[in-house]
């Protein structure tokens, strides 16, 4: 198939993404009224024919809900390319490090102290779920640092240990919290609904560290031939991992602090891309934000849409839930078609 | 393009273990120089911090004139090629691109990549020989096809000196005079200095210009060919009694 | 003769001491239950019994802490889960055994108790581990204002307080019924209200709790209508039932609630921020202290019937 179609039909999923997510939900909408929506939503007016109320759904609760899945979805897809590529490990996601962990432990500190200390501590919890992951990257990369010089395998071992730490952390509190800890629960299982000021801030801000991630695209190329050689042709390999993993830990921590952790999208994706594409990051990256941004609105949707249809109004599935058990399948239809174009 | 590469004094240590010990010495342009030693006398370590991949290290560096922590990677990468000797085999990119990968010292950031670029690189393939495997993956290739790639991707990257780790490590007999032949050509006709470090004492002696014997960290001996491989030096150097018999002048070893 | 005498005035001695002996016995075997022990049924519809005299009882529940406090109980209480705080001073005095759900069935055993009061069922492997220790258990799970008064109903009965526990009844009538007939003079409609239990995700309280009851009886009509205890629902849903108030059953505050409802600002409740967060101990727990939450509530949904 030529390069050429492989990106429209790349971009028209995006835009089917886009749109079946803010058509489809538990309430029903006319397909038309939405579209009608979607065309004035520029003004901002009411448009008429269309009921006020779902005139709201639309533009209050779905479009931001499915934008958020774009920021998020795209930024941890990339983090999950970027962190393959740095690690040389195709397992690597952006949780690797210790992210998730760290950032599950400032939402559980957050929680227990709301109940501890006082009810503001909620409103903060995404801030202290941002330290937590951005905490554990220096952590990590701290404790990996022998004599000025950082090896892969120590990496990832540290990310190891620095996740264990966290985690149990994350379980002590729970227990403390005892009763309580259905909050932390909820939390864990990711998902994309509720009010985000930040949204649009955490978009630009994806945007301009996805755009900084791809200057190095050449780098990470080159990384893939072995440290040494990759020096050798003139790559600064120490710089670019310190400043890559910060870039994308601070992506990941973004999406993580207002979403919790929604996993497999960091995996899965990268690799499809890779066995579409192929192996240059000046593509990947490009696709992989692309194909991020439209597999998580997706994935959110039909956990609302189809357990609703299922089992009864209401009913929704977390979005980390529907990523991983649509991810699993295809992952290994992946493994087994496309063994010999896989990595290692 | 006249440049060349200095040590002075250049040691380095592993867990407090000295692996290279005060070496100093002038690697001279347009020369073709060989570095043989047995295993663990720290001929690889004593070339990767040549090159600068070991940053750790006491003494100093020079090219040029110029200390090696004041180039910045890309600007060394212009002067400078080193081969290690296990390229990766299982990498997903083509040749083509693997061997474009040799331009990265040119181009910056948000460079697109030039005809003149593309021109280089398919007249470093058609140096090698391969370019018929242009579009061809790593994996399907022999070894001895692999390591043209990576020589390619060397020439592509259009430096004057070529730093080589046991580039004929675990290929048939057939390649290895090749790469050798290959090698002087460089030499001879583009006036590239290269820098080899090898086992193969034999190819050694017939194709470098200089060798230095290294052993435990130091320089045992360096000269000539004819003057530096004989029995007396290789006994000492490499602990085995052996023949050395001669083919117009040139020295060859006979276990 | 003095023999003879003698053998005459013991049989006749014996009448007495044969039917005195009889009496004793009488007396002195198993008792029918209602004079030495008390029996309750529990909302799963077991019967329980114990002894009347120095019953020990140890409760998870906060709410039937309050109860069994209301109606008497002191010394027997003894043990409490740490969720019990209620009145605070007495509670302070009684060992602790852990949470609800993390209960140290090693503290329990250790207090000997007679019962324990728990409010929801418990998982297979702890009740088995109960019964093998003999604990028996109560589960006390009122689901309404009826059933929370028949539970103090058959904690009377249970420990021998049936007095005690029908005047709390009494008076928990009384108030409840004073609110009700408050709000009912003034003959406003039901306030359409949404009870929060969760925000995120999403879970309301339908009318089959208690304390959808309270809102009830306060004069809300309680949304979603539907027949589950306590139902997930997409803020889409919200926005369609468009509730006129909104009662908030969960650890948050005013501010913090609307700050993260801001894109569901177009709902009736939030635009005219008729938000209330009642006291969580007295509207969730299922005690005595639930009609000053049900006074509460009437007091946020019909003022106008509180002047």
């Amino acid at each position: 198939m030529k390069r050429s179609i492989q990106f429209f039909l790349l971009f028209l999923l995006l835009a089917v993404s886009f749109i079946a997510s803010t058509a489809l939900g538990s309430v029903t909408i006319p397909f038309g009224d939405t579209v009608r929506v979607l065309l004035s939503a520029v003004s901002g007016k009411a448009v008429p024919g269309v009921s006020a109320m779902h005139h709201d759904i639309i533009l209050r609760i779905r479009i931001p809900r499915v934008l958020l899945g774009m920021v998020v979805g795209g930024g941890l897809a990339v983090s999950g390319l970027v962190f393959q590529a740095l690690l040389k490990n195709p397992l690597a996601d952006p949780y690797t490090l210790g992210v998730s962990a760290g950032a599950s432990f400032g939402a559980g500190l957050a929680l227990f102290l709301s109940y501890v200390a006082g009810v503001q501590f909620k409103s903060f919890l995404p801030a202290f779920a941002f330290i937590g992951a951005v905490s554990t990257v220096f952590l990590v990369y701290f404790l990996a640092r022998t004599g000025g010089r950082v090896q892969v395998l120590t990496i990832i071992l540290s990310g190891v240990i620095v996740s264990y730490l966290f985690s149990s952390g994350l379980v002590l509190i729970m227990s403390l919290m005892g009763d309580k800890s259905h909050e932390i629960v909820f939390w864990l299982m990711g998902s994309l609904a509720g009010f985000h000021s930040f949204l649009l801030p955490a978009a630009c801000i994806t945007g301009a560290l996805s755009l900084f991630i791809f200057s190095f695209y050449r780098d990470l190329d080159l990384i893939s031939l072995g440290d040494e050689q990759a020096l050798a042709l003139g790559v600064n390999t120490e710089v670019v991992r310190i400043v890559l993993f910060s870039m994308t830990s601070v992506l990941t921590a973004v999406s993580v602090s207002m979403t919790g952790t929604i996993g497999f999208v960091g995996l899965i994706i990268p690799h499809s891309m890779r066995m579409v594409f192929g192996p240059k990051h000046k593509t990947l990256i490009p696709t992989t934000l692309a194909a991020g941004a439209l597999f998580l609105p997706l994935s959110d949707m039909i956990g609302r849409v189809l357990p609703s249809v299922l089992f009864g109004s209401g009913m929704e599935v977390p979005v980390g839930v529907i990523t991983s058990l649509f991810g699993s399948p295809f992952f290994i239809f992946l493994l087994i078609r496309g063994k010999k174009r896989l990595w290692f | 393009m006249k440049t060349a590469v200095k040590a002075r004094g250049l040691t380095v240590s592993y867990d407090g273990c000295p692996v290279v010990r005060g070496v100093s010495l002038d690697i001279r342009e347009g020369e073709f120089l060989s570095i043989l030693g047995p295993n663990g006398a720290g001929k690889t370590t004593l070339v990767r911090a040549l090159t600068g991949i070991i940053k750790d290290v006491g003494g100093e560096v020079l090219l040029s004139g110029k200390k090696l922590h004041e180039y910045s990677r890309r600007e060394f990468a212009r002067s400078v090629s080193f081969l290690p000797q296990m390229p990766p085999v299982s990498l997903p990119f083509v040749v083509s691109d693997i061997v474009m990968m040799g331009r990265f010292p040119y181009l910056r950031r948000f460079e697109m990549e030039k005809p003149r670029d593309a021109e280089i690189v398919r007249n470093a393939m058609r140096l090698m020989g391969i370019e018929q495997y242009a579009k061809r993956h790593l994996m399907e290739l022999s070894g001895g096809e692999v390591k043209r790639v990576f020589i390619a991707q060397a020439v592509a990257q259009e430096s004057d000196i070529l730093f080589l780790d046991e580039p004929t490590a675990g290929l048939d007999i057939a390649y290895q005079a090749e790469i050798f032949k290959m090698l002087r050509d460089f030499n001879e006709n583009l006036g590239k200095t290269i820098v080899l470090v090898t086992h193969d004492i034999n190819h050694a002696a017939r194709f470098a210009g200089r060798i230095i014997l290294f052993k435990n960290g130091s320089i045992a001996e360096e000269g000539k060919p004819e003057d530096v491989v004989n029995e007396d030096t290789v006994r000492s150097v490499f602990s085995t009694e052996v023949r050395v018999e001669y083919d117009n002048g040139v020295p060859y070893v006979l276990m | 003769m003095l023999m003879n005498h003698n053998r005459i005035s013991h049989k006749r001695a014996l009448l007495p001491l044969v039917v005195s002996l009889f009496f004793v016995i009488l007396l002195s075997g198993p008792m029918p239950s209602r004079l030495s022990a008390g029996t309750g049924i529990d909302s799963r519809g077991s019967r329980v019994t114990v002894p009347d005299d120095d019953v020990r009882v140890v409760s998870l529940s906060p709410g039937a802490t309050e109860i069994l406090y209301a109606m008497g109980l002191r010394e027997q209480i003894a043990g409490v889960s740490v969720t019990s705080d209620y009145p605070p001073d007495f509670v302070k005095t009684r060992p602790k055994v852990g949470g609800f759900s993390t209960p140290s069935l090693e503290k329990i055993h250790s207090l000997s108790p007679d019962v324990l009061i728990l409010t929801t069922v418990v998982p297979l492997n702890i009740k088995q581990q109960l019964d093998s220790l003999g604990i028996q258990i109560f589960v006390s799970e009122p689901n309404s204002f009826k059933e929370l008064l028949g539970s103090i109903d058959q904690f009377g009965r249970l420990f021998n307080r049936e007095e005690e526990s029908a005047a709390l009844i009494h008076d928990l009538r009384n108030t409840a019924g004073e609110v009700m007939e408050a709000v009912r003079s003034g003959s406003i409609a039901p306030v359409k209200t949404f009870i929060e239990v969760y925000d995120n995700p999403l879970y309301a309280a339908g009318r089959r709790t208690l304390p959808g009851d309270l809102v009830a009886m306060a004069g809300g009509r309680v949304v979603p209508d539907t027949d589950k205890r306590y139902p997930r629902i997409s803020e889409e849903k919200l926005l369609l039932i468009d509730p006129e108030a909104v009662i908030l059953g969960h650890n948050t505050d005013m501010e913090l609630f609307l700050s993260s409802h801001r894109h569901l600002s177009s709902i009736t409740a939030i635009r005219n921020r008729k938000v209330f967060v009642p006291n969580p101990d007295e509207f969730l727990r299922p005690g005595p202290r639930v009609v000053f939450a049900l006074r509460d509530i009437a007091r946020f949904l019909h003022p106008e019937a509180f002047e």
